[in-house]
C-alpha cells in the first residue's frame, strides 16, 4: 500500500513527486507512456513566463510568478539548462499600445519583478531584428527559456533516487475507493494508495471522472511549431511576443536553450492525441511571426512539432481536493503557463497535506542535487582528462550536437533510464541537431541494443509501437559462399 | 519524343530522345549523353548496389555491387540472387561473390573487406 499515487509524469507529476520525495512517505508515480514528459511537457514553447498574462487573483497568476522563482533555484540545483533572457511583448500598431499598459498593470498586480514599458527606439535598440513597425514594448527581464523535458526528468530522477517508485507504461483505467483506500487499476495490476493525485494533463478530466462527479471539461488545444537551425538562433536574444489581435494570439519567436530559434504556436481545438502539424497551421504561424520578426528563414527549419494544451472550460488551473471525494487531489487543466508554474503547483500539494495534518517528517538522508556531464561544454583540458579516464567520452556519436557515447551511456543507465531513441535524445541531446538523428540514430540504436541486451527489431523510436526496424534484410541465406 | 535526365555526370542534362528518328538525342551537353539517351530508351541498364548476409564478420552485412551495368529488367532477379547469399568472412574488398549473375557478364563483388 502506498501513501500517495500520482497519475501522470509530465512536469506537474514530476514536480509533485520531487516535492513529496523529501518527506517520509511511500509514493508511486503511474505514467501511461513508456517514458516521462511525453505529453504537453515535451511539446511547448519552453518559456518561463514572467507572469503578467494571467488575470490578477487567479491561481495561474500567483503560481506562475512563484513557480519561475522556484524553477530557477531547481534548475541551478539539478543542472537543468535554462536562461533568463527576458521577454518583450510588442505593440505593432498605435492601437496596440493600450494593451501593453493593460499587461503592465496585470504584471504589477501579480508581483512580476522589474517590468517596464519601452519606447520604439529602446525596443529596437534591444532587438535590432524586429519589425520597424514596432511602436513600443513591455519588457519583462525575469522571463526565461528552459529545457522543459529535462526539467521534468531532473525532478523525477531525484525523486526516484530518494525512493519514489516510477512505473512507466501504466495507463490508469479505473479508480475505486473502499474504506478510505483507493484502488487504482493499471494493466494486469491494482495499486492501492491513501491519496491519489491527478496530474494527467489532457486526460485529467477523464481521471477525475473515474471517481468524482464531472465538474470540468478539458478542451485539448493544439499548438504547432517550427524549430530553426542554430544559424538563426541569434536573430533575437529574448522571447518576442505579440499583442493578441485578429490575426493571431500568442505566436512568439524565441531563442531556445540549445541555441536554436523557435517559432509558434497557433491554437486549434483538436482531439487529445492530435499531435500532427498541418500546412495551414504552419503557414499561419510563419506569416504571423513575420509581423514581429520579419527576417527568419524557413529554409533553416530543422523540425516541426505540435503539442496539445489541456485548456479547461472553467478557466483557471484546478488545484485542490475534489469536493466529493476526500483525499483525491486534482492538478488539472494545467495549460500554459503550467511549465512555469509546476514547481509552485507541487508546493500547493504540500500545503494541502499540511492543512490536513498528514504531512510526515522530512527524510533525514535526503539526497538532493544532480550533476551531468556535458562534454561539449568542457574545456580542452577537461575533455582530454575525461577521455583519458573514460574512453567512451572520446567517441562522438551525435556530430551535430557533439554528444559522446559516454553521455549516451549515462542516459541509458540513469535513475530514470532511457529505453528508446527519443528517450536518449531527451536526456543528452543526441539527435537534436541539424540532421535530426539521420546520422546518429542508427548508432544510438546499436548502443541501446548492446546495453539493454535487446534485438534491433525491438528498439523503439519513441512511443509504444514506434518500431524503427521492420524486419531483417537478406533472409534467404541458403547459398554459402 | 521521350524526356530523360542524363545520369552520366552531375550536370544532369535534360535529354529528348526521338524514338521515331533512330533515337536521336538532343539536349545533351557532351557525347556521353548521346549514348546514354539511346540506351536508356532501347535497353536501360543499371549498376545494382546492395548488401549480402555475412557470417563471422565484424558486421552482419557486407556491401556489394555489380561490376558492370545489368539490364534494368533483371534487377529484381539480381536482388533475389543476393537474398540467398551467405558470405563467409573474411573476404577481401572486390572479392567476387557471384560470377555472371543471372546469366549476364556482370559479377557481384564486395565493396569493402570484411
Ligand atoms: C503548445 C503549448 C505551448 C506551451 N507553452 C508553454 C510555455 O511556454 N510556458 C509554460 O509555462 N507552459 C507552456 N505550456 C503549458 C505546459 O506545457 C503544460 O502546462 C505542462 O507541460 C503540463 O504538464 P502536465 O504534467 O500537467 O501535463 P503533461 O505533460 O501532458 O503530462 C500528463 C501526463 O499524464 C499521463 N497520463 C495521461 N493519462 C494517463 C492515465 N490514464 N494513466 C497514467 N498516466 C496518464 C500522460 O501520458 C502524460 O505524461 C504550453 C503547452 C502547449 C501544449
Ligand atoms: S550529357 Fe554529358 S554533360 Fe550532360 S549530364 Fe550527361 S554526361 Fe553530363
Amino acid at each position: 500500500m502506498y501513501d500517495v499515487a500520482i497519475i501522470g509524469c509530465g512536469v506537474v507529476g514530476a514536480a509533485t513527486a520531487y516535492a513529496l520525495s523529501r518527506y517520509d512517505m511511500k509514493v508511486v508515480v503511474l505514467e501511461a507512456e513508456n517514458d516521462v514528459a511525453e505529453g504537453a511537457t515535451k511539446a511547448n514553447s519552453a518559456i518561463l513566463h514572467a507572469g503578467f498574462d494571467p488575470e490578477p487573483n487567479t491561481s495561474m497568476a500567483r503560481l506562475n510568478v512563484d513557480g519561475i522563482a522556484l524553477a530557477k533555484q531547481i534548475c541551478d540545483r539539478l543542472d537543468v539548462p535554462y536562461k533568463i533572457c527576458g521577454s518583450l511583448v510588442l505593440a505593432l500598431s498605435p492601437e496596440e499600445l493600450p494593451h501593453l499598459q493593460h499587461l503592465y498593470d496585470n504584471g504589477i498586480a501579480n508581483g512580476v519583478p522589474d517590468i517596464h514599458l519601452l519606447s520604439a527606439e529602446e525596443t529596437l535598440q534591444r532587438e535590432p531584428n524586429l519589425s520597424k513597425t514596432v511602436q513600443g514594448a513591455l519588457w519583462a527581464p525575469s522571463a526565461g527559456i528552459i529545457s522543459p523535458w529535462e526539467y521534468a526528468l531532473a525532478m523525477i530522477e531525484v525523486a526516484v533516487r530518494n525512493g519514489v517508485e516510477l512505473r512507466r507504461s501504466c495507463p490508469v483505467s479505473n479508480i475505486r475507493k473502499k474504506d478510505g483506500v483507493f484502488s487504482v487499476s493499471i494493466p494486469s495490476d491494482t495499486v492501492e494508495a491513501k491519496y491519489v493525485i491527478n496530474a494527467a494533463g489532457v486526460y485529467s478530466d477523464k481521471i477525475h471522472n473515474m471517481i468524482c462527479k464531472p465538474s470540468f471539461h478539458i478542451i485539448p488545444t493544439r499548438g504547432e511549431y517550427y524549430v530553426l537551425d542554430k544559424n538563426e538562433g541569434e536573430l533575437v536574444h529574448s522571447t518576442i511576443f505579440q499583442c493578441p489581435s485578429k490575426v493571431g494570439k500568442g505566436v512568439l519567436v524565441s531563442p531556445t536553450v540549445d541555441g536554436n530559434l523557435i517559432v509558434g504556436p497557433n491554437a486549434e481545438e483538436v482531439g487529445p492525441e492530435d499531435r500532427g502539424c498541418t500546412a495551414a497551421g504552419l503557414s499561419f504561424i510563419a506569416e504571423t511571426a513575420r509581423r514581429s520578426v520579419p527576417g527568419f528563414s524557413l529554409g533553416d527549419s530543422i523540425r516541426n512539432f505540435a503539442g496539445v494544451r489541456a485548456n479547461v472550460d472553467t478557466g483557471d488551473f484546478i488545484i485542490g481536493e475534489a469536493p466529493d471525494v476526500e483525499n483525491f487531489i486534482d492538478l488539472a487543466g494545467i495549460k500554459s503557463p503550467g511549465l512555469s508554474s509546476s514547481a509552485a503547483i507541487a508546493l500547493e500539494v504540500i500545503k494541502i497535506f499540511q492543512k490536513k495534518r498528514v504531512l510526515p517528517e522530512k527524510k533525514k538522508d535526503y539526497k538532493d542535487g544532480r550533476k551531468k556531464i556535458h562534454f561539449k561544454q568542457l574545456s580542452a583540458e577537461e575533455k582530454a582528462k575525461l577521455v583519458h579516464e573514460h574512453p567512451e567520452y572520446g567517441r562522438v556519436i551525435c556530430r551535430c550536437e557533439t554528444v559522446t557515447e559516454g553521455e549516451i551511456l549515462n542516459a541509458i543507465h540513469s535513475d530514470v533510464p532511457a529505453r528508446t531513441i527519443d528517450g536518449v535524445k531527451r536526456r543528452c541531446n543526441a539527435g537534436m541537431g541539424r540532421c535530426q538523428g539521420g546520422f546518429c540514430g542508427p548508432r544510438v540504436l546499436e548502443i541501446l541494443c548492446r546495453e539493454l541486451h535487446i534485438d534491433p527489431l525491438q528498439v523503439l523510436q519513441d512511443r509504444d509501437g514506434s518500431y524503427v526496424l521492420e524486419s531483417e534484410t537478406k533472409q534467404g541465406g541458403k547459398h554459402h559462399v | 519524343m521521350k524526356e530523360v535526365i542524363c545520369i552520366c555526370c552531375p550536370k544532369g542534362c535534360h535529354l529528348q530522345v526521338d524514338e521515331e528518328h533512330d533515337y536521336k538525342v538532343t539536349g545533351n551537353g557532351c557525347p556521353n549523353g548521346l549514348a546514354y539517351g539511346k540506351e536508356e530508351i532501347t535497353n536501360p541498364t543499371r549498376i545494382v548496389t546492395s548488401t549480402v548476409r555475412v557470417t563471422g564478420g565484424i558486421h552482419p552485412r557486407c556491401p556489394v555491387k555489380t561490376d558492370k551495368a545489368v539490364p534494368k529488367k533483371l534487377v529484381p532477379a539480381v536482388m533475389e540472387a543476393l537474398n540467398d547469399i551467405d558470405l563467409k568472412a573474411p573476404a577481401a574488398g572486390g572479392a567476387v561473390v557471384i560470377e555472371h549473375v543471372c546469366g549476364t557478364d556482370a559479377n557481384i563483388v564486395t565493396t569493402r573487406s570484411i
